[in-house]
């Protein structure tokens, strides 16, 4: 049945008054949204330029220009006799100190994290761009030992959790 | 550590038998190793043994035929002639001992000129290293080689098994001596395995 005149202008007017309502409310809900964000952005942008946060951002900057990022290295060892972490890390030091010179090997951060006796596994950890020296240096760790401790690298690893994961994957499959 | 083909020149055998060569070969991540002294070509453990034969004298002497890698050994500067011998026989040129402490712009010149494959022991290296000899002849060979003047390859250079270092630890050795990551590793790679090519094996 077709509308009459009056029907459809009632129609369209009811139509647009409905979209017309429908985009009050996105207006609202956005204009709702939009002062959230600028407060957070604004609180943000304080905190920012808060001292704290500068000094932190500071020491963030300049650790990375340091390229103090540290590295685990996970060795096996091959050695005759009783060898603990004081004596590994010793050998270590010496072995990095007759390389590369004792003050390079003291801002090296070497340090043995961990040794399992029984498997033989160690973790070492190291500052990043020291890993060739470091890798290096346990070539010399023969010599020096005079053939007594053969160190293996395994794997390099970003965190110590990793590390000792991959360790005990290797303890796991060795049993 | 590493899933590179690392292959290992020299390895100076003492008498250890060829399994335990290949197993401590396998453990330092080495897919060949040159074993010097050894008759035939064998395969064990997934680890290829690939005879080696060094001469040092560069006129008399006897010099096997058929497949082995033959290898001209020179510990002094006085005594480095590259001889019409050598040149034919020898598939590369082993420098150590006083070599490696002085190379000398003659003999430097030489290596360049004739660009002859050039091995080096990290036994000999570490030793010089950890006994704070000077290692001028070796930084003038890694120049050559940066330049891309000479192939240079290193080897373990152990005597006895318990000598040998892992492949990683020679690469990180080349890099901390002024070698860029990409040429150490081509040194342990790339570079003994055309040398063994040339010498009949193909390593894979």
């Amino acid at each position: 049945m077709p509308l009459s005149e009056g029907q459809l202008a009632t129609l369209l007017a009811l139509t647009s008054l409905t979209l017309s309502i429908i985009s009050l409310i996105v207006v609202a809900f956005l204009y709702r949204h939009y002062r959230i964000v600028n407060s957070k952005v604004t609180l943000l942008a304080s905190a920012l330029g808060s001292r704290a946060v500068k000094a932190y951002v500071k020491t963030v900057e300049a650790r990375k220009e340091r390229g103090e990022r540290r590295r685990y290295l996970i060795i096996r060892l091959i050695h005759s006799g009783r060898l603990g972490r004081v004596e590994l890390e010793s050998l270590l030091l010496n072995a990095y100190g007759k390389l590369f010179g004792s003050s390079r090997s003291s801002t090296a951060g070497l340090k043995v994290m961990d040794l399992d006796e029984r498997t033989g596994t160690a973790i070492i950890r190291f500052k990043a761009p020291r890993k060739w020296e470091v890798l290096a240096a346990l070539g010399a760790v023969e010599n020096l030992s005079e053939g007594k401790v053969i160190a293996v690298p395994l794997r390099v690893s970003g965190t110590l959790r990793k590390a000792k994961e991959h360790v005990r994957r290797l303890t796991r499959s060795a049993k | 550590m590493s899933a590179l083909t690392l292959v290992d020149v020299a390895f100076m055998g003492d008498g250890s038998s060829p399994e335990e060569i290949a197993r401590t070969a396998r453990l330092m991540g080495f897919k060949a190793v040159a074993v010097d002294g050894l008759k035939d070509y064998l395969r064990i453990d997934g680890v290829s043994l690939i005879p080696r034969h060094t001469f040092t004298d560069p006129i008399k002497g006897t010099i096997p035929k058929g497949n082995v890698l033959r290898v001209f050994r020179c510990v002094d500067p006085e005594a480095f002639k590259l001889t019409n011998k050598v040149m034919t026989y020898a598939h590369a040129v082993e420098l150590g001992g006083k070599m490696l402490g002085k190379l000398g712009r003659k003999n430097a010149r030489k290596l360049a000129n004739t660009s002859v494959p050039v091995i080096i022991r990290a036994s000999e290296v570490y030793d010089a290293l950890v006994r704070g000899r000077s290692l001028s002849g070796l930084a003038t060979l890694l120049k050559l080689y940066e330049a891309g003047k000479i192939m240079l390859s290193m080897g373990s250079g152990s005597r006895v098994v318990k000598e040998v270092r892992h492949g990683i630890t020679l690469i990180a050795i080349l890099t901390t001596l002024g070698l860029s990551e990409a040429k150490a590793l081509v040194a342990l790679t790339t570079n003994p395995k055309t040398l063994m090519e040339r010498a009949g094996y193909a390593i894979k």
